[in-house]
């Protein structure tokens, strides 16, 4: 998707834990960015390295994270994005205290999926946005020659069916707390993702969008949420049980089968969860419509979902 | 050279009947031989749709199979089981769009992807399916041949025109395909409609009889116009509103660019052809569809923004290639490849046994889903006495007979009497 900058060549700091890093633009043709770890710390070093940077935008990926002082000292426009979401009580409360007017504060939020929650309904939404995914990491078409399968420790399907699996083809297992650039690596070798989980596919966990957007043959027992789009049987495969086991053995007598899945994956990914896209227009439409706000009371106003 | 291009429905309206005409009148222009080949007989109203549809030469399966042709290309992914009865130096497939994605059945979406399976001659018009296609079919070639803007329907104005009063918003699309989303464009306008004043047409194709009310109002509907009529209606609109969820290259928010108007879409396939989210048009994805609102919001409160975007919009239209820029280009690589002997008929044989393996393989899927309907014998039989009654030649002629519109109306009247 192509987006008109909000003003060409502007300085955007992205803050967030490291795990987000596959999730952040490293470069962009529209702005210059720079991604600053949080750590352990409370944020403040990032914070002064992103005001003596320079920086005209700072997009903070769970800002909740932050204390308010921090907050106060990011420079230029401030968006906090959600990537996942929140329970109630506390960290509402403390997301709250992070919307201020006049600068010192959060301009804008963004939720991972709508509506959000009636208790934060009165804060300045900007736009539903899930976690998007960095595709420029890996500019390559899939690797649809790679067939290794790749199993999440934390979401595999019952030990019936991967053994049944198991007989038909080797399976690697994908421990938990990899680091990104080693799960990345291990991604990057792989063919096909087998994933087993209860919850909407994604919500709570970028594993599925990243295996798409590398152009994996994704296998799994739940849909994405209707609204993102992703299309089953055209860009990944609903099929759980014997149904999985039978999608594999269809796999492994013909490798080819599901090329066509494969790849629509990875346009699928480019199309609706790029994040230099995503940001390019967040930023475009933050800087709109905090424009129009500023023009009077009939003009536009943040959504709440 | 002598061309064939074997077509579905194109006596009705539709994107993609455009494409296909614009590619046969064109090329026909040029000076080929260029034949339209359908199952059924193209009926054409006294007034058709496309006004260069009555010039095309249209032929039967049993007449075109008696011809030899240099060129013969399948369009909707149907029409590629039947490649195989024309007799053709080079089988091709003019591929607008991953079709598979126009079903929810399973069974359809795997026997649309037979039609890549070979390495057959491919034109294509979205840098996405030309992509897709270079993928998983790497023997084919693949020609990307952007779809022109039509100068002749759509000759861009002088400037957009100036504007007075509410916003005035046209959705398009037909109703009741599910992935063009023009029932849920209605749903989001009512939401809207409480925060932001804006007025409502619906360009369609097809409005099955409906008339959608936003804001207690029914909108303004114009359906089955003529191609050489839709240019005023965009004039009469600011911005076009097309939320569907598939699409291959689409031309109506080009088209309403060429008259001034900007667009609204989804970040659907094929947008990044020519839009530009705050250049020319604004774009979202599905799943932030609410945000809807606040761009309608945008546009009413604030006039230079919207100026801002009808401009950019001109100027995009402007630049765009026209159709005899985009057949030329075509032309001029089918030119190449015959010079250079491009042949691909021998995969006339494998063309015909994917062909009948279909045929006996739906057979057997058209009989797994009657027995596995919910129903007992005596539904089965009424079920299968109805379907007769449909198909036999004293109805088919009554509905002939019947212009379309009534019988839209009439297919709503008991569609909503039976729900």
């Amino acid at each position: 998707m192509k987006v008109l900058p909000p003003s060409a060549g502007m300085r955007v700091a992205i803050l967030g834990r490291p795990m987000f890093e596959p999730h952040v633009p490293r470069t962009a043709d529209w702005a210059e960015l720079r991604f600053l770890a949080l750590g352990e710390e409370d944020g403040a070093s990032a914070a002064d390295e992103a005001r003596t940077w320079g920086a005209e935008a700072c997009l903070v990926l769970e800002p909740q994270r932050l204390a308010q002082g921090v907050v106060a000292r990011l420079p230029g426009m401030k968006i906090g994005i959600i990537p996942v979401p929140l329970d109630g009580g506390e960290t509402f409360e403390k997301l709250s205290a992070l919307v201020r007017p006049g600068g010192s504060g959060f301009r804008w939020l963004t939720w991972p999926e709508s509506p959000v929650p009636s208790g934060l309904a009165a804060l300045p939404w900007l736009q539903t946005l899930p976690l998007p995914v960095d595709t420029h990491r890996f500019t390559e078409g899939p690797r649809l020659h790679r067939t290794r399968i790749l199993v999440p420790e934390w979401a595999s399907p019952a030990t019936s069916v991967l053994d049944r699996i198991r007989e038909r083809a080797d399976i690697e297992p994908l421990p938990r707390g990899l680091e990104s650039s080693a799960l990345l690596e291990r991604l990057e070798g792989a063919g096909v993702l087998l994933y087993s989980t209860h919850e909407p596919l994604g919500r709570n966990d970028p594993l599925p969008m990243l295996a798409l957007s590398r152009g994996l043959l994704l296998i799994t027992d739940t849909p994405f949420p209707s609204d993102w789009c992703v299309e089953p049987e055209d860009e990944f495969l609903v099929r759980g049980g014997e149904a999985m086991v039978r999608a594999m053995d269809e796999l492994v007598r013909r490798p080819g089968s599901f090329h066509a899945v494969r790849v629509r994956a990875w346009q699928k990914v480019r199309e609706s969860f790029e994040a230099s896209a995503l940001f390019q227009r967040l930023l475009h439409d933050a800087s709109l419509l905090s424009g129009a706000e500023e023009r009077g009371p009939a003009s536009a106003g943040p959504s709440t979902g | 050279m002598k061309i064939a291009f074997l077509a579905g429905d194109i006596g009705n309206i539709s994107g993609g009947a455009n494409v296909i005409i614009e590619y046969a009148w064109r090329l026909q222009a040029l000076g080929h031989e260029v034949v339209l080949v359908t199952h059924q007989p193209v009926r054409l109203s006294p007034t058709p749709w496309h006004p260069r549809l009555p010039e095309l030469r249209f032929q039967s399966f049993t007449e075109a199979a008696r011809e030899r042709f240099d060129f013969a290309f399948a369009t909707w992914w149907l029409t590629w089981f039947d490649l195989w009865r024309l007799d053709s130096a080079v089988y091709g497939y003019l591929n607008q769009s991953l079709e598979s994605r126009f079903h929810a059945e399973a069974h359809l979406k795997h026997l649309n992807r037979i039609t890549y399976s070979l390495p057959l001659l491919f034109v294509t018009e979205a840098r996405w399916l030309a992509d897709f296609i270079r993928t998983v079919q790497p023997g084919g070639q693949v020609l990307y041949v952007r779809n022109g803007l039509s100068r002749e329907h759509f000759p861009c104005v002088e400037a957009p025109a100036p504007r007075t009063g509410p916003l005035r918003v046209l959705v398009e699309g037909p109703w009741g395909i599910e992935f063009k989303g023009v029932a849920e464009t209605f749903a989001l306008l009512e939401e809207a409609r409480g925060r932001v004043d804006f007025e409502v047409g619906w360009l369609t194709s097809s409005g099955g009889g409906q008339t959608p009310v936003v804001g207690g109002r029914p909108v303004q509907v114009y359906e089955r116009l003529p191609i050489d009529r839709v240019r005023h209606v965009y004039q009469r609109h600011d911005v076009i509103l097309k939320l569907s969820r598939v699409e291959g290259m689409f031309g109506p928010p080009l088209e309403m660019f060429s008259q001034g108007g900007t667009a609204i879409t989804y970040t659907v396939t094929g947008s990044d052809e020519y839009m530009v989210h705050g250049e020319n048009s604004l774009l979202f994805p599905p799943h932030d569809r609410r945000r809807l609102t606040n761009y309608l919001r945008v546009l009413s409160a604030s006039p230079a923004y919207l100026e801002r975007l009808r401009a950019g919009a001109l100027r995009t239209a402007r630049a765009f290639p026209d159709w005899e820029a985009s057949i030329g280009l075509l032309e001029g690589e089918l030119r190449r490849l015959h010079h250079e002997g491009l042949r691909n008929d021998h995969l006339r044989p494998a063309l015909e046994a994917v062909a009948t393996l279909k045929e006996h393989w739906l057979d057997e899927v058209r009989h797994v889903t009657e027995v596995a309907l919910d129903a007992g014998p005596g539904e089965r039989l009424l079920l299968d006495r109805y379907r007769r009654l449909k198909r036999s030649t004293g109805l088919q002629g009554l509905k002939r007979l019947v212009p379309d519109g009534v019988k839209q109306s009439v297919r709503a009247f008991f569609t909503r009497r039976l729900e």
